[in-house]
């Protein structure tokens, strides 16, 4: 029995794969295999499974307790326990998922259970930024570590080392795991801890080696995008802006890091004196939407530069526009200011960030969804982790809201269902429907064998239709005769037990004491979403508006420049024209 | 005076009709603006302006963001001890009303639950599936990526629960999906129930016949 499961750790933001193993083997035999199902254990249990492989916490969660109420005895094992805690963790309830942990710990598990469980607790205190106690569970990880866990291990285990400030060795990770798909994840956080103590030899060559990791999917793409990112900073901190420029020529100019890789990119060409290219990446990013702190800063550049090269023609029309620019920009956030406050925004918000995040480019054009004025001034909140926090709380309270909704209408069916069972009775009425049938079920019989006999009189060709006939009379009477049998041998009709009234009222009053909760809870949690918003809209109008006062002060400049040469122009034609006279 | 005045507007007006046409080559010029960052074009410029250049960023209220971000989470983190127990509570109740709902509306004398299971799916990728019993459509589930991904991975999804008397039932599955060769794929499957007391678990099973290199369908009654 082995059964896979993954799932991707949220708080890591990649593609970092858990596992645990418990459960059904996949198929490899040459033969015909019915199921991997062996019992109805596991049958029932599946039902668990099947929630938490598509990452549906809550459902699964609830499954779990359904196949504990109803002993089953996978739910109710180690392995069972420590999906259960794992599940929770993911859901956010971390401190009952510690509790699970610590508690499996305590007994005799198996090495492999046991060292899921410190891998768990690890990554609890790691979320917790926990960080001795993160090293210290991890340190209890000894001996075989699962096969799903191993990448998730030791992905945990460069995080851990990066926050406490330690060395990572050479022999760090097992040999097998460089044929994992997830390696180049391990080898950059490998890059960031030797960065961290100062092995920079070694950090470049990880970092060289994700460089080239640039298979067909998005996801390693943006990966080499950000070593060579983070290659191109050691560069220029280091003085070497030729190569910083090299790196920086090899990133995408559309994802995740262009706008970055742009900005640097024109700052490394100004350093090596290449400044056509410098002004042709300040072009790009200038048309760029002006919520991305690196668009703002490339307008003020590109008129400056302009300037510099001795196009003042070209500079003043730079700050113009640029000057226009930031006023629509802080229009804009004014309007994302009144956004927030409305009242049903938070809510939406959350139900649209999936479409938001799936279906725009942020970083190379235009948002075309809803919420456009909002939600592209938090591109940088969103990764922070406060604001995560936030959102994470808040999109699980609006699930438990809606989930206890539909219960509440649920509750007004029990009842009907509860009344109209009351309501059954098997009377007098049907005590003779039942007699009737009976007698008619015993001519019906007696006319098909006399039809029967009626038959062999025929013709053969005539006999052969009729027996179809009869074949078919002779099927419903199966069918009738069964019914009529069972009804006759019932003495009453089946009704729900009144006790069930009493259970279905305390339930749903549970459901409206929930509710409220919820709704406490939610009033609590959304001015916290409005108040990071609103921090971070005035960091960007703040900075919106030193940028455009700047653009102000270079036109204001340019235009008396101008003035003044025109002067002087002026002057040297009246001092030629009085020499004249 | 205003000869003066006048010649310095007309130069003015100028200045800004030449701006204009520049304007337009600023525009243009973003439009070629990716691919002149591989181009050498010559400008003749300052080389030493750079040096004066400040590039260090400003971080425009950082502080106060900051700030603003740790009282945040000090707050979330004050309700988070109490959003975890309701949604420990929110579980349990969930949890007790499905039991509820089930002795309501399926007795255990008469209940019967239909589970989709898959192993391996080499030769199949299910799209969809049909449950017909005793002549009448009753179930239709169309599976997502996810969803398949789930079952394929050990997963049970529950199709169906009904209530059905003791004796003989005929039970159909339909499925639908892409078979060996990425054709259209529609099979069927089919069982002659005998229902007893009690409720009962049928477990329809896909899997793969790597000899015939087919996939396969069965019932099996728990």
């Amino acid at each position: 029995m082995n059964l896979m499961s993954i799932f991707r750790l949220r708080q890591f933001g990649l593609a970092s794969v858990l596992s645990l193993g418990l459960g059904f083997a996949p198929v490899s035999s040459a033969a015909i295999i019915d199921s991997h199902v062996q019992s109805t254990a596991e049958l029932e249990y599946g039902l668990v499974l099947y929630e938490y492989f598509q990452k549906r916490f809550f459902p699964s969660l609830v499954e779990n307790a359904y196949s504990v109420a109803k002993e089953n005895t996978i739910a109710l094992g180690d392995d069972g326990e420590l999906l259960k805690g794992g599940l929770m963790l993911s859901y956010g309830m971390a401190d009952d998922a510690r509790n699970i942990f610590e508690t499996l710990l305590e007994g005799k598990a198996s090495p492999l259970v046991r060292n899921r469980a410190w891998y768990f607790l690890a990554r609890f205190y790691y979320n917790k930024s926990d960080i001795s106690n993160a090293t210290r569970a991890l340190s209890y990880i000894s001996g075989e570590i699962p096969k799903d866990l191993v990448f998730d291990y030791y992905y945990l285990s460069t995080l851990v080392k990066i926050k406490s400030n330690k060395a990572l060795s050479e022999d760090e990770f097992d040999e097998t795991i460089a044929q994992s798909t997830q390696y180049p994840y391990l080898l950059f956080n490998k890059a960031i801890g030797q960065l961290k103590v100062g092995q920079l030899v070694d950090a470049v060559a990880n970092l060289e080696t994700v460089k080239s990791y640039v298979g067909l999917e998005e996801e390693f793409l943006v990966l080499s995008d950000r070593a060579k990112l983070a290659l191109a900073q050691i560069a220029m901190q280091k003085g070497r802006f030729d190569q910083a420029w090299l790196y920086l020529t090899q990133i995408r100019t559309t994802g995740l890091y262009s706008n970055r890789a742009l900005l640097n990119y024109a700052w490394a060409a100004i350093k090596v004196k290449r400044f056509p290219d410098a002004t042709a990446a300040l072009k790009l990013l200038n048309r760029r939407n002006i919520a991305s702190p690196e668009v703002q800063e490339a307008k003020v550049l590109l008129a400056h530069l302009y300037e510099q090269e001795g196009s003042p023609r070209k500079a003043l029309k730079a700050n113009l526009l640029a000057i226009k620019d930031f006023k629509a920009g802080v229009a804009m956030v004014d309007e994302a200011r009144r956004i927030i406050d409305k009242k049903d925004v938070p809510a939406e918000f959350i139900t649209n960030m999936e479409a938001i995040v799936d279906d725009s480019d942020w970083h190379s054009s235009t948002p075309s969804v809803d919420y456009k004025n909002l939600t592209p001034f938090l591109i940088d909140l969103m990764s922070g982790h406060p604001f995560n926090e936030t959102l994470r709380e808040l999109a699980d309270l609006y699930y438990l809201r809606k989930n206890l909704e539909y219960w509440l209408l649920q509750g007004r069916e029990h009842l009907v269902i509860m009344e109209n069972s009351t309501k059954k009775a098997f009377n007098d009425k049907n005590h003779e429907l039942v007699r009737n049938s009976v007698k008619f079920e015993a001519r019906f019989r007696e006319q098909k064998a006399e039809l029967s006999l009626l038959n062999l009189a025929l013709e053969k060709d005539d006999q052969v239709r009729i027996d179809v006939l009869l074949a078919s009379t002779s099927d419903e009477l199966i069918v009738f005769d069964e019914k009529v049998k069972l009804f006759d041998s019932l003495e009453d009709v089946y009704v729900l037990p009144g006790s069930y009234r009493s259970e279905i009222n305390s339930l749903h009053r549970r459901v409206k004491m929930l509710l409220q909760k919820t709704e406490l809870n939610i009033v609590k949690l959304e001015p916290v979403m409005r108040q990071l918003v609103k921090a971070e809209l005035d960091k960007h109008e703040e900075r919106m508006s030193y940028y455009w006062a700047q653009s102000r002060l270079a036109k204001a400049r340019l235009y008396d420049t101008t003035l003044s040469t025109l002067k002087d122009a002026q002057r040297s034609l009246n001092s030629e024209q009085r020499g004249k006279n | 005076m205003h000869i003066l005045l006048s010649r310095i507007s007309l130069a003015l007006i100028l200045v800004f009709a030449y701006i204009g046409l520049q304007a337009q080559e600023v525009e243009q010029g973003v439009d070629d603006g990716a691919k002149a960052i591989d181009a050498n074009i010559s400008v003749d410029v300052n080389e030493d302006w750079a040096a004066s250049v400040e590039d260090t960023n400003i971080d425009f209220g950082r502080d106060d963001s900051e700030s603003r971000a740790r009282s945040a989470l000090n707050e979330v983190q004050k309700i988070s001890r109490d959003i975890q127990i309701l949604k420990g509570e929110v579980i349990d109740l969930n949890k007790d009303l499905t039991l509820m709902e089930e002795k309501l509306l399926f007795p255990s004398s008469t209940k019967v639950s239909f589970f989709v299971s898959a192993t391996s799916g080499q030769f199949f990728e299910m799209e969809s599936v049909k449950l017909k019993i005793d002549g009448r459509f009753v179930a239709t589930h169309i599976y997502s990526k996810k969803q398949r991904e789930a079952l394929l991975r050990g997963g049970v999804h529950k199709l169906f629960i009904t209530n059905l008397s003791e004796g003989q039932h005929d039970i159909i599955a339909f499925f639908t999906g892409v078979g060996p060769g990425d054709r259209a794929y529609k099979r069927a499957s089919e069982l002659r129930l005998k229902k007893g007391p009690g409720s009962q678990y049928l477990e329809i099973a896909i899997s793969d016949d790597t000899v015939a290199q087919e996939p396969t369908f069965k019932m099996k009654l728990w």
